[in-house]
């Protein structure tokens, strides 16, 4: 007891020990990594082909989407959209077939594993054999992410310029493939489709790389064709 | 600005492994950073002043594990790592 207001006296601190190093080595990630792996399983549990589409805003995601969905040819397709605010594009692909929920992120940048898995819950997927999600509009942020896909798809848009993939090449070269839209502005827009395609090769060696236009239909089937032969393979293969 | 995202989970790693650990302080955080991670190590410095300015206590033993005195050393190497190297604590 003090002697001044008869509270107990603060315990003089013991000396601080020596500073001593603990070795983690884990994954920033892994609590989402380990969510992507549950929804991975999930996804294979119901023979689910699930791609990740990335692109900045604008690319024509959800355009193509639309296109996809009127044209797959077996069965209808899922979609998961993640946007910052308002549920246009889950509307918009409603209405072109696709059975889709919106994720509204807020003030968040990218969707992450368990964003998704929340998702999910919300989608009926019997008798589904594709479902895409549509990422945030953006492409820095989503590229650490994993959401449990088997496929990454990044849209780049000829009206977007021929050196994104130099500018951001950690979205890019995690790409199984890169669908340059708006391929019928090409001209108009001054695209230099052979410089894009050379910086695809440096940045995305491994991405299969379509050229297509969401808006008029070209290259659409050589897109379709290309998931379906993706379906046909093992998700890791 | 994913980074703010990535730093509460550094932190949250962070203190319960230093809990586990016993310890009361946090001295240093090191992380292994890719430059083909997606994260930019000045936005990932700003991420880490704001994070562990709002989540500084320990919710068991209230004393800061984690403030403004806790280091953050970035291994910067080629490739797609983004990993909680090691801490160092007392």
């Amino acid at each position: 007891m003090c002697g001044t207001c008869g509270c107990d006296l603060t315990p003089s601190p013991s000396p601080s020990p020596s500073p001593r190093r603990l070795s983690l080595e884990r994954p920033l990630l892994s609590r989402n990594d380990a969510q992507a792996s549950r929804n991975r399983h999930h996804f294979e549990a119901h023979r689910l082909q699930v791609v990740n589409l990335l692109s900045g805003p604008g690319a024509g995601k959800t355009a193509l989407l639309e296109q996809l969905a009127q044209h797959w040819p077996r069965g209808p397709v899922g979609v998961i959209v993640g946007d910052l605010a308002t549920d246009n594009d889950a509307r918009r692909l409603q209405h072109a077939g696709a059975r889709a929920a919106q994720i509204l992120t807020g003030d968040r940048c990218h969707l992450d594993a368990d964003l998704v898995d929340q998702a999910l819950r919300t989608l009926d997927l019997d008798g589904l054999g594709l479902l895409v999600i549509e990422n945030v509009g953006n492409l820095v942020c989503p590229a650490a992410f994993d959401l449990g896909e088997a496929r990454r798809v990044v849209v780049l848009s000829v009206t977007e310029g021929e050196d994104k993939p130099l500018k951001y090449p950690a979205l890019f070269s995690r790409a199984d493939a890169v669908l340059i839209n708006k391929i019928d502005l090409c001209e108009a827009v001054g695209f230099d489709r052979h410089q894009a395609l050379s910086h695809l090769q440096v940045v995305a060696p491994q991405a299969q790389v379509l050229e297509l236009s969401a808006r008029t239909g070209e290259g659409l089937e050589s897109w379709i064709t290309w998931l379906g032969d993706q379906a046909n393979t093992a998700p890791d293969g | 600005m994913h980074e703010l995202a990535l730093m509460e989970e550094l932190c949250d790693l962070a203190v319960r492994a230093a809990l586990d650990h016993g310890a009361e302080r946090i001295h240093r955080v090191q992380l292994r950073l890719g430059d083909r991670s997606g994260v930019d190590p000045r936005a990932l410095r700003q991420a880490f002043a704001v994070v562990h300015s709002v989540i500084p206590w320990d919710p068991l033993c209230s004393k800061p594990l984690l403030d403004a005195r806790t280091q953050l050393n970035l291994q910067l190497v080629s490739g797609t790592a983004l990993e909680l190297v090691d801490l160092e604590v007392s």
